[in-house]
Order: C-alpha cells, then sequence, then structure tokens
C-alpha cells in the first residue's frame, strides 16, 4: 500500500470501528419474555380501577399471585356471585400474602361469621385488632362472634 | 532542566494548580443552588470555611510561587529563537497582569463574598486563566527536540499496552470484587467473571481504536507528531466528560455552564500536562535511552503491584463517604491511567511491524462478540437452572456491579433505562431549584372538636435512623431496650415512609405535612410551616435543636433553641436530651405545654464514618457496628429521657414520637449513605408515636396501611383537637382519629417520593409493597417488592408494563406537586415572593 493510503486506512479504519461502536452501544441487557403484567389489571393510580369481571380478576391474579388488591377484589367477586367457599380461600391466600392487612382480616372475619366458624372469626378479628386498634368494625365481628348466654 | 529543578518545578506547578482548582471547585458549588445550600451555607466542611477566608494569601503564594517558574523565561541565559522570544512576552505580561490581579485579590479578597448568584460561573471560569497562561508559556518556551518517527511501531504497541491494561484491570478489580463480594455459586462467578471481561474488552478496545485515530490525525497534521499527542487529546477529553457526565449532574448545575466549566477544565488539563512534560524532553541532538526489557518488566510488575494495592485501599477509603461515587470513579479512572503509562511503557519493547489492517479490526471485534455473547449465554445458563439470578440484569448488577471499576464500565456501555427523552426532559425540567410561591396553607379545619387537648409534644426525629435497627422493627435487635419497652406501649407504624430521600426536603415536608419541593425552604416557609402554626394556636411553646427548618420559624414564635452553640455534624442526641431536661426544669414555672424537636446526627454517615468507622462498645453481629453502637448509646438515653417524664409526672400527658427524616445505606449493593438515592433502605423510616394512654381506648389507626412523615403534622392537629384539612393531596392525612372515624383510603394511592440532592424519583405503590425508581444522575432504573411485615426488599425485574405505568406514575406525581406550588403563584403570592427575595439579599450581605 502506498504512503497515502496507508495514511487513509490508518484514519478511517479507527474512525469506522469507533462509529461501529457508538451506533451499537449502549446495549440494553437482554431480559427474558416477561409474562404478560398485571398492570393491564390497574390494580393502582388515583383513577378508579377498572371493573373487571370474575375471569378477568381470575387471570390477572394469576399473573400476579403477590397483589392483594386483586385478590381481594376476587374474593368479592366470589362473594357476590354466592361461591363463599372459594371466597374463603381467595381471603386467606390474600391474608397470608399480607398479614398485617386489618381489611383484609375484616373482611374474611366477616365472611367465616357468615359461615358460622365463629372462633376462627374471632381470631381474625382480633388479629385485624392488632394493626387497626379500636376499629369498630373488627370490635364488631369479635361481638358478633362471641357466644350468645 | 535537571531532575532535581524538573521536581521541583513540578511541585510548585502543582501548588498553583491546587489553589486554583480549589478556587475553581469553590466558585463551581456557588453557581448551583442546591449546592450551595447543602455545602456552603451550613459549612459542613470547616476547612472549606478556612481556605475561603485566607484564599487571598493563597493566591497570593501560588502567583508569588508561579513567578518563580517563570522568572528564567523573562530573564533567559542564552540567544533566544522567536519562540522563546514569545515565551518571553507572555511570562512578562503574565508577571504584571498577575501581579496587578493578585493586588487587587488581597486588598478585597473575593472567595468570602461569593453567593449563589450570576458572578459564580465567571469566577469558575477565570480560575482557570493563570494555568493556561502558564501552559502556554511552558509550551512557546519549551526545547525543541527531534521528534523520533514512531508511527511504525504506534499500533502494535498500542495493542500491547490496552490488550495489558485490559488484563490487568480484569484481574486486580475481579479478584477485589470476589473477596468481597456476596455468596454465590461457581457459575454465577464464572458468568460474572465473563461479563466482567467483556466489559474490559470492549472499553479497551474502544480506546485503542480512539489512540490510533488521534495518533494518525496528527500525523497527518505535524508530519511527524509528537508520541504524546493522544495522550493529551484523551486527557482533555476523558476530563470533560468525566466533569460533565459524573461530576456536574450530581450537583444540578444547569446543562450548559455545565458543558463550559467541563470544556475549560479540559482543555486546561491538556494544555497544563502538556507543557509540564515537553519542558522536560530531554535537548537536542539526546537521544531516547530505551532500557533492557527485563529491567522494564521487573519495574512495571513492581509498579503494578503497588497500583493494585493503592487502588483498593484508596476504593476502600472513599466507600462509605464518597458523594455519588464521584471520588471512587475518579480513583479508579486515576488508577487505570497510572496503570496504561506503566504498560504503554514496557510496550516499548514490542518489535516494529507495518501497519495491518487485521490488527486494527479482529481485536475489536473479538471483543464486542464476546461482549454480546456473555449476557445471552447468562440468560441460556438462568432458564437451563431455572435460577432467576442468573439472568443478566441481576447477576451481572449484583456481584460485577459492586465493584466500582466494572459498574462505571458498565454504566458507559449499557443503557440502563429505556431511552425516552420526554420522560427524561421533563424530570430534569422539573428538578431545577426554582423560587416557588409559597401558599398559606392552614391545616386546621374550622371546626375544633377538643381545644382543651394540650399536651406537651416531643418530635424526635434522628437523622439516617433506619427502621431496621430497632427492635419494634426487627426481632434480631437486642440493643434497644428502652425503644423496645416504649414502643410496646405505643402505636409502631410498620408501612412507613419519607416522602424525600434527605433532609433538605425530608425536613420541611415533615414540619409542613406536605410532599415540597426545593425551593421551598426559603423566606416565607413560615405559611406553610404547620407544626409552627399549631404551635402557635395552641399557646406552646417551643425548644428546638435543629438546623433544618428552625433557622426558618418566625421570630415571633416563642423558641428556645438548645445548644445553638454546637455545629449541626456534631448534634448528639444523649446532649440534646440533657439541654431538653434542663430546660423542662428552669421553667418548671411556665404552665404552656412543650413542643420539644430534636433533629441529631449521632447516627449520620459523617459521624459513622469517622473515627475509623469504629464501634464505640464491641462487635454487633449482623449489623453495622459503628452504626449500632450509636444506635444503642441514644436508646439508653431515650430510655433515661421517658424515665425523667415519667419522674417529673410528665409521660401521661406527652404525645412522644420517634422517627427519622430518612433512612440510610449502609453498603447495600456498595451504596453507603443518603446521596442521590431512593433505595428502601434510605426511603423506610421508623415511625413510633405514643399518646397518653387514657386516650388510647377512643382512637384508631392502622398500623399497616402506608404512612408518611408528612402525615406527622396532620395528626398532631387531628390530636390536639382540630379538624384537619387536605388542601392538596400533597398534603399528609392523620394517623390516628378517633374510634368509628374512617381513615383515608391508602391501598390504592401511589405516592410520589423525591431525591432531595438529586434528579432521582420514585413512586411507592400497592400500599407500600412495590417502590419503583428511576434515578437520572446514575441512569438507572429499579424496583423492589417491599414487604412491610419482614422489612425486607426484593429487587424485581422490570418488564415494559412495570415500567410504562410506573413512568407515567411518576410523572404525575411530578407534575402535581409542580402544579400545586405553581397555582399558589397568585399575583399576590409573587409579590410576598418578591418582598421574600429582599429578605434574601438582606441575609446575604450579612455573611
Amino acid at each position: 500500500m502506498g504512503s497515502r493510503a496507508v495514511m487513509r486506512s490508518q484514519i478511517l479504519l479507527p474512525l469506522a470501528v469507533l462509529a461501529f461502536c457508538g451506533a451499537v452501544l449502549p446495549v440494553r441487557l437482554p431480559a427474558p419474555v416477561a409474562l404478560a403484567s398485571p398492570e393491564m389489571c390497574g390494580t393502582d393510580g388515583d383513577a378508579p380501577p377498572p371493573a373487571l369481571t370474575r375471569q378477568q380478576l381470575e387471570e390477572c391474579s394469576a399473573l400476579d399471585p403477590s397483589d392483594v388488591e386483586l385478590l381481594a377484589d376476587l374474593a368479592a367477586a366470589y362473594e357476590s356471585d354466592g361461591a363463599v367457599a372459594r371466597a374463603e380461600e381467595v381471603y386467606r391466600r390474600a391474608v397470608v400474602a399480607a398479614p398485617d392487612d386489618g381489611e383484609l382480616r375484616l373482611r374474611l372475619g366477616r365472611l367465616l361469621l357468615r359461615r358460622g366458624k365463629v372462633e376462627e372469626a374471632a381470631r381474625q378479628a382480633a388479629a385485624g385488632l392488632e394493626v387497626q386498634p379500636n376499629r369498630r368494625a373488627l370490635l364488631d365481628v369479635l361481638r358478633d362472634a362471641e357466644p350468645r348466654p | 532542566m535537571s531532575g532535581a529543578r524538573f521536581l521541583a518545578f513540578v511541585a510548585v506547578r502543582l501548588f498553583v494548580a491546587g489553589v486554583c482548582v480549589l478556587t475553581a471547585a469553590y466558585a463551581v458549588l456557588n453557581c448551583t443552588p442546591f449546592a450551595f445550600e447543602m455545602f456552603i451555607r451550613p459549612q459542613l466542611f470547616p476547612w472549606v470555611g478556612t481556605f475561603v477566608a485566607w484564599h487571598h494569601l493563597w493566591w497570593a503564594g501560588a502567583y508569588v510561587a508561579s513567578l518563580i517558574t517563570v522568572l528564567p523565561v523573562i530573564r533567559p541565559r542564552a540567544p533566544v529563537s522567536r519562540r522563546q522570544h514569545a515565551a518571553r512576552v507572555l511570562a512578562i505580561v503574565y508577571a504584571t497582569a498577575g501581579g496587578a490581579g493578585t493586588l487587587v485579590l488581597v486588598a478585597s479578597p473575593l472567595l468570602p463574598r461569593l453567593w449563589n448568584d450570576q458572578k459564580a460561573l465567571p469566577v469558575a471560569l477565570a480560575a482557570f486563566i493563570p494555568l493556561l497562561w502558564l501552559a502556554a508559556i511552558d509550551h512557546a518556551a519549551a526545547p525543541t527536540s527531534p521528534i523520533p518517527d514512531v508511527r511504525a511501531v504506534a499500533q502494535r504497541r498500542a495493542l500491547a499496552a490496552f490488550s495489558l491494561l485490559a488484563a490487568y484491570l480484569w484481574v486486580v478489580h475481579l479478584l477485589r470484587a470476589v473477596l468481597r463480594g456476596a455468596d454465590a455459586a461457581v457459575l454465577a462467578w464464572l458468568l460474572t467473571g465473563a461479563w466482567a471481561l467483556s466489559l474490559t474488552l470492549v472499553v479497551a478496545a474502544c480506546a485503542y481504536a480512539t489512540w490510533l485515530l488521534l495518533d494518525a490525525v496528527a500525523t497527518a497534521v505535524w508530519q511527524p507528531a509528537p508520541p504524546s499527542a493522544p495522550a493529551v487529546v484523551l486527557l482533555a477529553g476523558a476530563t470533560c466528560e468525566f466533569l460533565r457526565r459524573v461530576v456536574l449532574p450530581t450537583l444540578s448545575l444547569e446543562s450548559t455552564a455545565a458543558a463550559t466549566v467541563s470544556v475549560v477544565a479540559g482543555l486546561t488539563a491538556a494544555a497544563v500536562v502538556s507543557g509540564i512534560a515537553r519542558r522536560a524532553l530531554p535537548g537536542r541532538g539526546a537521544p531516547a535511552v530505551v532500557g533492557p526489557a527485563r529491567r522494564d518488566i521487573a519495574i512495571a510488575v513492581v509498579a503494578l503491584a503497588a497500583l493494585a494495592a493503592g487502588t483498593w485501599a484508596v476504593l476502600d477509603d472513599l466507600e462509605r463517604l464518597d458523594w455519588a461515587f464521584v471520588g471512587q470513579k475518579l480513583s479508579v479512572l486515576l488508577g487505570a491511567s497510572a496503570a496504561f503509562a506503566v504498560l504503554f511503557r514496557v510496550a516499548r519493547h514490542v518489535p516494529a511491524r507495518a501497519w495491518s489492517m487485521r490488527a486494527m479490526v479482529v481485536p475489536p471485534a473479538i471483543a464486542l462478540a464476546f461482549f454480546f455473547a456473555v449476557p445471552r449465554a447468562a440468560l441460556i445458563a438462568g432458564s437451563w437452572t431455572g435460577q432467576r439470578a442468573l439472568e443478566p440484569e441481576m447477576l451481572f448488577d449484583r456481584l460485577a456491579g459492586g465493584e466500582m471499576a466494572f459498574r462505571f464500565m458498565a454504566d458507559a456501555l449499557l443503557e440502563r433505562a429505556a431511552t425516552d427523552p420526554g420522560y427524561d426532559q421533563f424530570l430534569r425540567l422539573h428538578s431545577q431549584p426554582r423560587r416557588v410561591a409559597i401558599p398559606d396553607v392552614d391545616l386546621a379545619g374550622p371546626r375544633d372538636r377538643d381545644p382543651r387537648r394540650r399536651p406537651h409534644v416531643f418530635l424526635f426525629v434522628i437523622d439516617s435512623l433506619r427502621h431496621d435497627y430497632l427492635s419494634p422493627y426487627n426481632a434480631e435487635v437486642g440493643f434497644t431496650p428502652s425503644i423496645d419497652a416504649f414502643a410496646r406501649d405505643a402505636f409502631v407504624y410498620r408501612n412507613a415512609f419519607t416522602r424525600h430521600g434527605g433532609t433538605q426536603l425530608a425536613g420541611p415536608s415533615l414540619w409542613a405535612g406536605a410532599t415540597t419541593m426545593r425551593g421551598v425552604l426559603a423566606p416565607g416557609f413560615d405559611r406553610m410551616n404547620a407544626l409552627e402554626k399549631l404551635v402557635v394556636r395552641n399557646g406552646y411553646r417551643m425548644a428546638v435543636n435543629d438546623f433544618t427548618v428552625a433557622p426558618c420559624l418566625r421570630p415571633t414564635t416563642p423558641v428556645t433553641r438548645l445548644e445553638p452553640d454546637v455545629p449541626s455534624v456534631a448534634t448528639d442526641f444523649c446532649s440534646n436530651l440533657d439541654a431538653l431536661e434542663s430546660h423542662l426544669d428552669v421553667t418548671r414555672g411556665d404552665e404552656r405545654p412543650v413542643f420539644g424537636y430534636l433533629s441529631p446526627m449521632n447516627v449520620h454517615i459523617l459521624n459513622t464514618r469517622r473515627g475509623g468507622q469504629t464501634s464505640l462498645d464491641g462487635d454487633y453481629p449482623g449489623f453495622y457496628a459503628p452504626y449500632a453502637s450509636r444506635v444503642r448509646r441514644m436508646d439508653a438515653c431515650f430510655g433515661e429521657f421517658i424515665d425523667y417524664l415519667r419522674r417529673r409526672g410528665l409521660y401521661e400527658n406527652s404525645i412522644v414520637i420517634v422517627t427519622s427524616d430518612h433512612g440510610d445505606s449502609l453498603g447495600e449493593d456498595q451504596y453507603w449513605g443518603h446521596g442521590t438515592w431512593l433505595f428502601p433502605e434510605v426511603v423506610r423510616v421508623p415511625l413510633i408515636v405514643r399518646v397518653p394512654a387514657s386516650w388510647r381506648g377512643a382512637l384508631t389507626t392502622d398500623l399497616a396501611r402506608v404512612a408518611f412523615t408528612a402525615d406527622i403534622a396532620p395528626t398532631l392537629y387531628r390530636l390536639l383537637g382540630h379538624d384537619v384539612r387536605e388542601p392538596s393531596p400533597i398534603f399528609g392525612a392523620p394517623l390516628i382519629v378517633d374510634a368509628g372515624e374512617p381513615l383515608a383510603d391508602r391501598r390504592r394511592r401511589s405516592f410520589l417520593l423525591t431525591s432531595s440532592y438529586g434528579d432521582a424519583y420514585a413512586v411507592l405503590r400497592r400500599n407500600g409493597r412495590l417502590l419503583y425508581i428511576t434515578d437520572l444522575v446514575e441512569w438507572r432504573e429499579f424496583a423492589y417488592q417491599l414487604s412491610p411485615h419482614t422489612g425486607g426488599a426484593v429487587p424485581m425485574p422490570i418488564d415494559a408494563d412495570l415500567r410504562h405505568a410506573s413512568r407515567a406514575l411518576i410523572r404525575a406525581g411530578v407534575s402535581e406537586v409542580a402544579g400545586y406550588y405553581s397555582a399558589a403563584a397568585t399575583p399576590a403570592a409573587a409579590a410576598t415572593a418578591r418582598r421574600d427575595r429582599g429578605v434574601s439579599d438582606d441575609v446575604k450581605t450579612q455573611q
């Protein structure tokens, strides 16, 4: 190669390498294919959550089992449809996910009262009162769970 | 110049450069309101004040010292060439103009009068002028000598030097990561090692190509070019980019000013170093001496080993007290530069060969191919083994990312957050400090429920106290028995957060009972100081030790400042409590109830870092002992104070609150302190509220509902018998209400959290169980699943939906806060703000 050609390649080749690096960098790290996110299910945000059907709630909560709001909504949907056994099961899952949520304890306690499981209802109400002391609704459950003379 | 004379010459020039750079740095800190309020006004580092106070003498000393180095140019001993004559003229002008300027400065010192105004930036730029002038003199006066044509060996030498540099960096920093890193499986470390190697190879390849390009361009221009030309240009570029992208964004300096300072600093660094190097060139006719290869290699090995040890030591030392990793990144950069200088010298023994296209293209190609292959291999390994921890984002951050060198490289080579210029620009725009119009806010509703309630109130806001170092939050803690006993009789909020990751905004937020923004803590803050208004309305007297908000209290508010002469950084909880007890004793006859507010700094990183990071009393397995030992001491003093209240018969007529303005990072992923970030350990706080026992039966609360320190003020309003207004969603709400009343529902709300010191924002969702962070200082995003029950935080992978929804919530939150303070900018408020600025000017001249 003549000296001018060498000089050209000594400038152009490094420039090409840097241009290529500039084009491909920075890179995003590859991520696993994500499960469809429960973002579609919209459990928070300042706007009211969309009214989802029971089936949609089941799909959404399967996508994100840790979303206790979804679980609570699903359990409420089961209650509305009369599927109280399934509602109880879902409330229990929600309570396991968020044992400090007094609202869940209240809902589960009320459901258990309706199903005649008074001792369990009292336990749930007592647990709820640990985090929501003196809450009237929980005291009512506790009172209603007491054996009548 | 002889060896000894040259060393003396370099020493003097280093002194001059030090004075100029410190002057410029101080002026730059004055340019940005954030840095001014954070570092300059509170005089956080006493040595800075000393330097500023005596700056005129330092400058005069630097001028005289620099004159010594230019005198030989002014009075040459031999006949001079045209260039050297030009150097003489430059030197004479430097001596006269510099002398006149120095005299003016001595007569009327500039730096102590510097303020956060438009003069700061010109002063910063002017501080570089002496260095540029001296560099011009050096270049003009430097002896000329035949420049050897080293083009034939440049490529091979550069390839050898950069390859060895990559190997050195990989070995030194990977070893450090392994020795300090988390427990991980062999496969994880193998993948991490491969990833770290790919990072260093790509960086080295880019540097290699840049070096050759600069060398070829210099040769085409100068024919032949000085061998140091690529190094000089790289120095200028590296200095400029390091300042522009790493240092100045952490100070929130406006981008045009940052670019200007960076370019000037980069050019100055290159000019100064190249000028001094040229003065050291051998004289005409003296050939360069190349010693035997074995000797050079032996020297290089020793030098590199010493360099590695020194780099480790400096990184260890800086780790726990660094500002946004600037010091550590600079150490890595300087260490790598020094290593390259050693290796480049050794590489001169590489046999010369003709220019090769293959040698230009193949090494970078291999480096890039490896760089793209390793993450995919990690992804495959993760799916084969079922371990999500092997996925690239989780693995590389946890193991390689803990080592600063690899983190630095990854920051440059990886796109962390999905690019969204609109989102980035929107957040940066709202990060700029501004003069906000502070509204006149009254949290008290129209109806007083029980005006007879006037218990004493003691609010202890312990700077940087973490919730997981207190036994009510962490069963593993056995060193806070007093707080444990206190908490059994109190409401312990397990899901409590601060809205801001640093005192500068967290303090005002607590006093105002609202989310704040930069610019709020200014004259006029009293208009929304809810706690101050509560104190005045209810006839309280205040006993305060606080350096953030207390200076903004109205002169008419009845305040006793406890221990006012103790500097902010030295405030001690035990001493504060003693002073509070003394005050209560002395004012025993005063029937007004007391509002006591203390914000001690016992466990601030500045104090747990001092004293060689030692524990006050032994080991604390599983905890950071310097921090834990100070928590133990504070706990003991707190217990004594509670005993004091009982003895005085005040305990059952007192509301006592223990909290902190924010938490602290103590080595999680190598983060220390509470700089610009919003990680779970920084935004979580303890919040323990004790009310008189006789009140408890009539009150209700929700201990697991998300709570904020901004809720404390509304809570006190309610406890003292007032209805509480919520002027805007950015305000807090009472945590405790009468039994039977509903609490505000926060289960489905999202809450904006902001950094006090940088462009970082977060949204807290799902009743405090999901934290999503956008950090524009580090150009990264993070997501965590939080457990209020255990206090744990688990990093989550971020998918597109999570990113999209969380960014929308952050954007909405920022708009809401900015909109509230903008909406308050009525003409009347603007007039008030102008009046406030008149007050601030008075404060300035008093300094």
